[in-house]
């Protein structure tokens, strides 16, 4: 398609880099923005935005998004739960919370353990994750993995590291689809499994 | 199960190719490079989902050209009838489609279109590394036994993860490592249980296989060489793992297991002749035809690429003898010319379909 504003198509160009938007949405959001009022437009669309990325935090506890240095979760829920719940993305917080089945913590890995892709154990957050089991009087800690095999290798290899301080952990009821695809799973269920957890057990070889 | 048509487009050297075969044996003869291992490769793809010679997708796509495509039509003993399509485009993912439904897993498709390929690389059964000694099991095993195939599966990404992780840096520690090991050792437990009992029964039938073709009375034997033999699966894992971190790469599992051959107590491959190689091959070879028949219940379809330089004589004579055998599958074999195919099928009464190919193409078909 051709412009007749210079301005017009970088707008377009730019939009269409988002997620699940081609070049023809992008162009009538595009001329939607042009027909409002020029001030109505900065206040309510771009200065929102452009405020969430450049403050946006990761919460230094649980590496949730927050506005400050300690995401509301954790701010409201530290001194009353010794429970966390560990997960691969801030998109699963969100799918638990949507639950209203938990209230304890949480605990974002960023990903599972894949050397294939390049994702060793440095690369995720274990270690502030063990930390935070040693230092805070943590009971037990749900592993809400998914079932694949990097998910259960990522699973095994916490459980070894957390062994020795004597938390207990477990696991979703299994039989849902979670982890990465928590967002997924119908919010009853996802529930529902969230409370009827089970302990994880690694027998002896 | 009877492949009754067989329709190309685009796959290795054949632009375009469609074929109607018949229960019963189908000459396929024309020139070397004419494509005729093409065509059987096109039938293994459709059975087990990938080329008989480990090319990747992209190299079975012709030439210049975007995609390739092979369709099976087959019918069963009971007149069912079953659609298998195989597709890929380049920089795109292989499609699998049966009765016009998509597969998702391979294992869906394995065992359904029984198939043995006696392909001219052959002789590396017996002189090669232990890998083409492990995929004639895994081959058999994987399509009538799909909790091996399961097992096999999950152990082959578990061992890319592990060498991924051995290799990194800064080096694993242990537990890194035994995290892998730990999940690797049932999965061992089960597929070593099966390749046993699967190696001591081959060599049951490759004895047997071997007395009817072979001129003297030889002993021929078999032998699971495997580092778990008798022992504790994770003790050997356990042994090894400080030496895998120093080396950096895998040094246990299944993937380092072997068939040793004898004859006569000896290492076949130092001590065998010729004619004795030869007959142990053929016995091989028809150990996975035997194997499938008997645990599927039914006859797989049989390709034999380039038979003739591979069977004269006694082995030739066996094939007949059960190829004659009432109920027979379908064998679909290659030739250079079609006279002595000709001599042979008539001299002994066997009806059969010949096809000519050239660069490619199907020229007419004879009966
Ligand atoms: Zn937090």
């Amino acid at each position: 398609m051709s412009y007749s504003s210079k301005l017009l198509q970088e707008a377009v160009a730019a939009l269409s880099m988002l997620p699940g938007i081609g070049k023809k949405s992008a162009l009538r959001l595009s001329l939607y923005l042009i027909a409002e009022r020029q001030e109505d437009v900065l206040r309510e669309f771009i200065a929102p935005i452009a405020k969430m990325i450049s403050d946006i935090k990761f919460c230094q506890i649980c590496h949730n998004l927050a506005d400050g240095e300690i995401c509301s979760i954790c701010v409201e829920r530290s001194h009353k739960s010794n429970t966390i719940c560990v997960v691969e993305s801030i998109r699963d917080v969100m799918a638990i919370e949507d639950t209203d089945q938990y209230q304890g913590l949480y605990h974002v890995l960023g990903g599972v353990i894949s050397p294939l892709d390049g994702i060793a154990v440095e690369h995720l957050n274990i270690e502030s994750l063990v930390k935070r089991v040693e230092g805070h009087n943590i009971q037990e800690v749900i592993m809400a993995v998914s079932p694949t095999i990097e998910g259960e290798t990522t699973i095994y290899y916490l459980s070894k590291r957390l062994q020795p301080l004597g938390v207990r952990v477990t696991l979703l009821a299994r039989g849902i689809s979670f982890g990465g695809e928590l967002e997924y799973a119908d919010g009853l269920t996802l529930g529902r499994s969230i409370v009827t957890r089970v302990p994880y057990e690694i027998s002896e070889l | 199960m009877i492949l009754r048509e067989l329709e190309l487009d685009c796959f290795k050297n054949i632009h375009r190719l469609s074929l109607s075969l018949r229960p019963g044996i189908n000459v396929i003869y024309g020139d070397n490079g004419a494509g005729k291992t093409n065509l059987l490769d096109a039938i293994y793809l459709l059975s087990l989902g990938k080329s008989h010679f480990h090319l990747a997708d992209n190299a079975l796509i012709r030439d210049e050209e975007e995609f390739y495509r092979v369709v099976g039509h087959y019918s069963s003993g009971d007149d069912k009838t079953y659609d298998v399509v195989v597709k890929h485009q380049r920089q795109g993912k292989k499609q699998i489609e049966l009765n016009r439904k998509k597969v998702n897993r391979v294992k869906e498709l394995l065992g359904r279109f029984p198939v043995v390929f006696v392909a001219p690389d052959d002789i590396s059964l017996v002189f090669g590394g232990g890998r083409d000694r492990r995929n004639l099991i895994n081959r058999t095993l994987c399509q009538c036994d799909s909790d091996y195939l399961v097992s096999l599966m999950k152990y082959n990404r578990l061992l890319r993860q592990k060498d991924a992780m051995l290799k990194k840096w800064p080096k694993p520690d242990r537990l890194e490592v035994e995290t892998y090991n730990y999940q690797m050792i049932p999965l061992v437990e089960t597929i070593h249980l099966k390749r046993s009992a699967y190696i001591d029964e081959l060599g049951a039938v490759i004895r047997g296989i071997y007395a009817d073709i072979s001129d003297d009375d030889e002993c021929v034997s078999t032998e699971y060489k495997s580092q778990f033999a008798l022992r504790n699966i994770a003790e050997v894992f356990r042994e090894q793992l400080d030496a895998e971190i120093s080396i950096q790469r895998p040094l246990v599992g299944i993937q380092r297991d072997d068939i040793l051959l004898y004859i006569e107590g000896k290492l076949f491959k130092k001590f065998g002749s010729q004619g004795q190689i030869k007959s142990l091959l053929y016995s091989m070879r028809m150990s996975e035809y035997h194997f499938l028949s008997k645990s599927l219940g039914e006859k797989p379809i049989l390709l034999l690429d380039d038979y003739f330089e591979k069977l004269d004589g006694k082995r030739l004579s066996a094939l007949l003898l059960l190829i004659q055998q009432a109920p027979f599958g379908q064998v679909i074999l290659t030739d250079t010319e079609l006279s002595r195919s000709q001599k042979i099928f008539e001299r002994h009464g066997i009806p059969y379909a010949a096809y000519a190919i050239d660069k490619g193409e199907l020229l007419t078909a004879k009966k």
